[in-house]
């Protein structure tokens, strides 16, 4: 903790020294570049255009057109449009007092603003609402304007007449501010998508640092994440991000740091992808591929997409039955009174996506958007945390998409630990995806719990804090991060766990694979619809 | 020994014949320490602050306050120098008033100028301050802590307003003695106390002499002196609070 806290401080005085910024010459300078071009260009003009001099005023003679300067026309024009008051027929405040009135309330609003108002928020893209109110504000104040010159109007430009004239301009007064509003509000709100504006907030706390999976094994030197990379200064974490979200989980802001790490690997190209990038190889191949349709439609309202685990258990990496899960879940969704379609979609294009090849992706998610649709399902079940979150949040189905553990909560289902003897104490670890991503925590929890004779146990980071298997999206997978993975397991091994479940068959795999490698660990990995299939009681649960 | 060029040579030399005769060495440190304790003193400015892209879309709104404040300067300066030849009557053909404008526009030496100056840097100064205060409005700086501020900030508004249009009435002339009247009749409409507030502000219930000295007085006299004071009250206020940036 001591090395943390300097560490810390190291960091926040080196960024002070890094940004102090000289009072003497640059703001002097940038003060007499502001002063001269001012005095110039008022020297030019006065130069240039002669200041007006007007016959002598007369009383006697009106001049044709009554106009004030340029700055109180919007006055002016609130004179001029301003109806008498009438109630039942009776006048009760004539045209001029209106007049009169009107700008008096502006201005009392205007005082009082501050009373009126008291978000806190101080830029436009945060305060849509006030913003488009001021931008409509300026615009009824120019068709104000406008209105109070109908007459000059009329007189230079008699293509339409005075009258028409004056109609229109009442008319765009009366209106344009509403429509100003609504298009202000439209386009202030969609600026909020962007994430420069969100990155831009950053006030360089460095919770991210501190919390940041990737900054303890790498020990990058002053990381500062969110604030870093979008100044592109270095942009080489770029690939090394798990994009766990660990960082917007901590980040007081709630910048979506890992969604922009994603926008910012598009069109670019990862050259660390683990296994030689064989399976981003192979999504490719099979992205392009004319895959015939051969989605089992049983006429079922449900479906179930058992993810790329369908086409990996013919590796038999590390000796994870991947077979297993997929048939487990429909196992388990038959028991609970659900026919369910399996659909033999592509891949869902997770890794893809995040691995930056965007063309890839969007050629797999319209080939399983089509087949989705054409499947005439209204319920996608998934029980991968990666399939899950893609198809939330990334793809634009019309039809429900829940994750099994969410699904098989309320069903009625009866599990009851089958072998007592291998020990109870189970331990669920939160995938980032299906956790940080998309916050369930409950639902698997939930789900085992029910299972009979079982004691959940808490790993030492869990829910929102749980660190990560050391791999995202099939990138990166070397020492530092098995290290990661390594800290991970080791959390569980102190907890003296007998099986540690996830909802990812990515994390299955990796902590499969350094099990087996260490050789140190003694607990069973499993996918959690793995291990409730083989807790099911198929009589019912009657005794 | 390390090469040295000849003009480092030189250098040296010279600087080592002054510093051996008047300590040139130890006020040149001195000054330069002088210079980095003020420049750590100061507050980091947002635009080094936050080193991005975009402030810089933001940046020129937040010069407003001061190009108001700067062409308020010129306007003081010049006004001066026109004060020292108008004549604020209506006496005689054409009137004083006119008249006066007439020799300043003519016969003064850089009588031109300074008017030519007086009437641009009021376009540019109710302009800047209009653009100030949606600036203000847009980046919600008259929010907590900033209230006092924003309302001493639209009474300085308010005041400009009238500081041009007092201005305006001055030369006598068909616009100043056409717009008057339109004033007139809208303190004329004012529910209740309309008369009244004519004679008032306006000195009489039409535009006669008593309206072009009262107004004289206003414009030279005594919004200045309101002016002045609130500005210096406005500027006190923001070094004390602080600008509020958008975060």
């Amino acid at each position: 903790m001591v090395k943390v806290r300097l560490k810390f401080r190291d960091k926040k005085e080196k960024s002070e020294k890094k940004s102090a910024f000289p009072f003497l010459p640059h703001e002097i300078v940038r003060d007499a570049i502001i002063i001269s071009i001012l005095l110039s260009a008022l020297l030019f003009l006065s130069s240039i255009v002669p200041p007006p001099l007007h016959e002598v005023a007369d009383p006697y003679n009106t001049p044709k057109f009554l106009l004030p300067d340029w700055y109180f026309l919007w006055v002016y024009g609130m004179l001029k449009i301003a109806p008498p008051l009438k109630i039942m027929g009776r006048e009760i405040l004539n045209a001029e007092t209106i007049g009169v009135l009107m700008p008096l309330a502006f201005f009392i609003i205007l005082f009082l603003l501050p009373f009126i108002d008291r978000g806190k928020a101080s830029r436009p893209a945060t305060q849509p609402k006030q913003a488009a109110l001021g931008v409509a504000t300026i615009i009824l104040m120019l068709a104000l304007a406008a209105f109070s010159l109908w007459e000059v109007f009329g007189e230079a430009f008699p293509i339409i007449s005075r009258e028409s004239w004056k109609f229109i301009l009442k008319i765009t007064v009366l209106f344009l501010p509403f429509l100003t509003f609504g298009l202000a509000y439209l386009g202030i709100t969609g600026m909020r998508k962007g994430y420069a504006w969100l990155l831009n907030q950053c006030y360089e706390c460095f919770k991210c640092d501190l919390t940041c999976p990737v900054n303890k094994v790498y020990d990058l030197p002053d990381l500062n994440l969110v604030y870093n990379v979008y100044k592109k200064n270095p942009p080489d974490y770029l690939w090394e991000c798990l994009t766990c979200a660990r960082c917007t989980e901590a980040c007081p802001l709630d910048i979506g740091y890992y969604e922009f790490i994603r926008n910012s690997r598009q069109d670019k190209r990862c050259e660390i992808i683990a296994h030689r990038g064989i399976l981003t190889d192979l999504a490719e191949i099979e992205s392009l591929m004319d895959k015939p349709n051969k989605i089992v439609n049983n006429g079922s309202k449900y479906g179930y997409y058992p993810g790329c685990v369908d086409n990996l258990y013919l590796m038999e990496i590390d000796g994870v039955e991947y077979d297993e899960i997929s048939k487990s879940s429909l196992k388990l969704l038959k028991n609970s009174g659900i026919d369910a379609s399996r659909l033999n979609l592509k891949c869902c294009g997770h890794d893809v996506l995040w691995q930056g090849n965007v063309d890839v992706f969007e050629r797999l998610k319209k080939y399983n958007t089509e087949k989705i649709r054409e499947s005439g399902i209204e319920t996608l079940i998934v029980s991968c945390a990666e399939c899950y979150r893609t198809f939330k949040k990334d793809y634009d189905l019309n039809v429900k998409v829940v994750h099994i553990s969410d699904f098989l909560r309320d069903k009625n289902l009866y599990f009851k630990l089958n072998n007592q003897n291998e020990g109870k104490n189970v331990a669920y670890h939160d995938p980032c995806r299906l956790g940080r991503h998309m916050g369930m925590y409950d639902e698997p929890r939930d789900l085992i719990r029910r299972v009979k004779g079982v004691n959940l146990v808490e790993l030492e980071n869990s829910r929102e804090n749980a660190l990560c298997c050391g791999i995202s999206a099939m990138m990166g997978c070397d020492d530092r991060t098995k290290a990661l993975r390594a800290y991970r397991m080791n959390q569980a091994k102190y907890k003296r766990i007998d099986y540690l479940l996830t909802t990812c068959p990515k994390c299955v795999t990796h902590f499969q694979c350094l099990k087996n490698e260490e050789n140190d660990y003694n607990f069973k990995i499993m996918d959690l619809t793995t291990f409730m299939a083989q807790n099911l009681e198929e009589n019912g649960g009657i005794e | 020994m390390p090469r040295v060029s000849l003009l480092e040579r030189i250098y040296l030399e010279v600087y080592s014949w002054i510093s051996e005769r008047f300590d040139a060495d130890k006020y040149w440190k001195k000054t330069k320490s002088t210079i980095s304790s003020i420049n750590r003193s100061f507050p980091l400015t947002h635009t080094k602050k936050y080193d991005t892209n975009a402030i810089w879309i933001w940046y020129p709104w937040y010069c407003f306050g001061g190009i108001a404040l700067l062409s308020f300067i010129v306007l003081c300066v010049t006004g001066a120098i026109l004060g020292l030849y108008y004549v604020p009557s209506v006496e005689g053909t054409p009137p004083g008033a006119y008249r006066s404008m007439e020799i300043i526009m003519t016969e003064v030496p850089f009588g031109y100028i300074m008017r030519a100056l007086h009437h641009w840097a009021t376009h540019v100064m109710v302009a800047s301050v209009f653009l100030h205060t949606f600036r203000v409005y847009f980046t919600g700086a008259y929010r907590r802590p900033r209230e006092f501020n924003w309302i001493i900030g639209m009474f300085l508004m308010i005041f400009t307003l009238f500081f041009a249009y007092t201005g305006y009435i001055l030369p006598w002339d068909q616009l100043a003695y056409w717009a008057g009247r339109i004033g007139v009749d809208m303190a004329k409409a004012v529910p209740f106390v309309g008369d009244i507030a004519s004679k008032l502000l306006f000195g009489d219930i039409t535009m006669s002499g008593n309206t072009l000295i009262r107004f004289y007085l206003y414009h030279v006299f005594i919004l200045p002196g309101i002016v002045i004071s609130l500005i210096i009250l406005h500027l006190i206020i923001v070094w004390y609070q602080g600008i509020a940036e958008p975060h």
